[in-house]
């Protein structure tokens, strides 16, 4: 069984393979090359990271983010966690605005090619996944789930995965 | 020559590794818990733990922290036991982290290190005559941290010559390089911010015959004190706004502790040598209190409240280290 922090690294190695650019995330112990991405929504005006929600790792390819969240076995709060960041457009919002304080998009030279009104409006533009180790469960039927195969990470891409989704995952 | 990275977190020991490829050939182990470990990792274990600890031939030659985090606020003193554990070891100490850096979110705004940081490292430096080197992750014009791969540049360069010197960094310009940027940022931090170049107001410096008087008067009772206490003229208090409900803390108190010992109190390498008294105090918080949240119990982080300070004076009496070594434990000074 791999611990937490391979299962992250084989995860960034899968991605940056499959050509998707990384934009931030947080590892699960220490420090990484990669920007931390806080969300934050309008309903919290706190301090610190209290009621802010970050993803595990984060990545963009033609148009469409990947949310990936990590763990060493499958976990349902991070199904609820991914689920609550794509289908409430506050939280969407908030996504946004978090890439764009930290001028995410702009040091990867990325332009969205939608505008971003449609991220905000819309969950379409957002593939959900979770990667742990098999023990014979699965994300839901809308999840990309990556198990860990040879040195690698594997996709299982659920049946209710978008036709674009499925294609960028696969590609 | 035989290295081998032992790391706190796997994607910080890779990152070390693959900062040059004289250490491709390096292995790379985890750290293992308290009392796991080999003895020459152990050493560094004793306060905290540190990101990378390097033995070169079995020997530990340089450990290594990392962070995105600009040490200012809170964070200024989080990683400094470990810090101070290295050296205490005789062993160089390289920190790597951003001297500034956007903040985000509701409060944002450019953060700055806190020039005491730099103070520290300079006593510490005096004291054990080892290098401690701040290195500077840099941010771009905007602010915000570069994450391109050129932000290893510096610490790549310093690690490379240190493996072509065999570690005898007596022989580095890189190693005075670093030190003078930064003095070259402690002076303009401190030309900034004055205030830096003196105790903050949580700290008070007092004459020690003053203080114990006054904790005598508090207390109602004559204290019997060690006179290794007396005999130090003055005495530092640090001041702990703690509540009894929020007590079970240890970040950033333990941590900034030692930066106040060094500079406004310590002259050898011991904690033991001091001039000047280092004294904790949370007024609003019963012994029994501090002793449940705050056991000298060397498996947790507390424990660091009885590293270096020579008491702690609490609502209802004073503790010394060795009062505090089991929960139940009651001081029978007071």
């Amino acid at each position: 069984m791999l611990s937490e922090p391979e299962i992250y690294l084989r995860m960034k190695g899968w991605l940056r393979e499959k050509k998707w650019k990384i934009l931030g995330g947080e590892p699960p112990g220490g420090t990484n090359d990669i920007p931390i991405i806080e969300i934050k929504t309008s309903h919290y005006h706190g301090k610190g990271s209290y009621g802010s929600k970050k993803i595990d790792l984060v990545g963009y390819k033609e148009g469409y983010f990947i949310f990936l969240e990590l763990k060493t076995k499958y976990s349902r709060y991070d199904i609820e966690k991914l689920n609550t960041i794509t289908s409430e457009s506050v939280w969407r919002r908030a996504f946004i605005r978090a890439l764009n304080e930290k001028l995410v998009l702009e040091r990867a030279n990325i332009i969205l090619p939608y505008e971003t009104s449609s991220y905000v409006s819309s969950s379409n533009f957002f593939i959900k996944g979770v990667g742990f180790n098999y023990t014979g469960k699965l994300g839901e039927k809308d999840y990309v789930t990556f198990i860990p195969s040879g040195s690698t990470m594997k996709p299982i891409i659920g049946p209710a995965v978008k036709r674009e989704a499925r294609e960028l995952v696969e590609g | 020559m035989e290295l081998r990275i032992f790391y706190d977190e796997l994607q910080e020991g890779e990152w070390f590794k693959g900062l040059t490829r004289e250490m491709s050939a390096a292995s790379l182990e985890p750290t293992g818990a308290k009392n796991e470990n080999l003895r020459n990792v152990e050493r560094f274990l004793r306060y905290d733990r540190p990101d990378i600890i390097l033995l070169v031939d079995g020997q530990p030659k340089v450990v290594v922290e990392k962070t995105s985090e600009v040490p200012t606020g809170h964070n200024v003193g989080q990683r400094f036991a470990r810090i101070a554990n290295a050296v205490e070891e005789k062993v160089m100490f390289v920190y790597f982290f951003p001297f500034k850096a956007m903040k985000h979110g509701t409060y944002a705004n450019v953060c700055y290190v806190n020039a005491r940081l730099f103070e520290a490292f300079k006593k510490m430096e005096e004291i054990h005559g080892v290098p401690v080197l701040a290195i500077n992750w840099p941010s771009d014009a905007n602010h915000e941290l570069i994450r391109n791969g050129s932000q290893d540049t510096e610490i790549r360069q310093l690690v490379v010559d240190l493996i072509q010197n065999r570690f005898d960094y007596t022989k580095l310009n890189t190693v005075e390089n670093i030190r003078q940027k930064t003095n070259i940022e402690y002076e303009e931090r401190v030309k900034k911010t004055p205030l830096y170049s003196k105790p903050p107001p949580s700290v008070e410096i007092t004459k020690t015959t003053r203080y114990i008087d006054y904790l005598g008067g508090r207390f109602g009772t004559k204290l019997d004190m060690p006179n290794y206490i007396l005999q130090r003229d003055e005495t530092l208090v640090y001041r702990f706004n703690m509540t009894p409900k929020n007590c079970r803390r240890e970040d950033p108190y333990t941590g900034t502790q030692f930066i106040y010992d060094y500079i406004w109190c310590r002259n050898g390498p011991s904690p033991t040598d001091k001039y000047r008294n280092l004294v904790l105090t949370a007024p609003l918080v019963s012994k029994k209190r501090w002793l449940e949240a705050n056991p000298n119990d060397p498996a947790r982080k507390s424990s660091l409240y009885y590293a270096t300070a020579d008491f702690i004076v609490l609502q209802d009496g004073i503790l010394f280290p060795g009062d505090a070594i089991k929960p139940q434990a009651q001081s029978t000074l007071i």
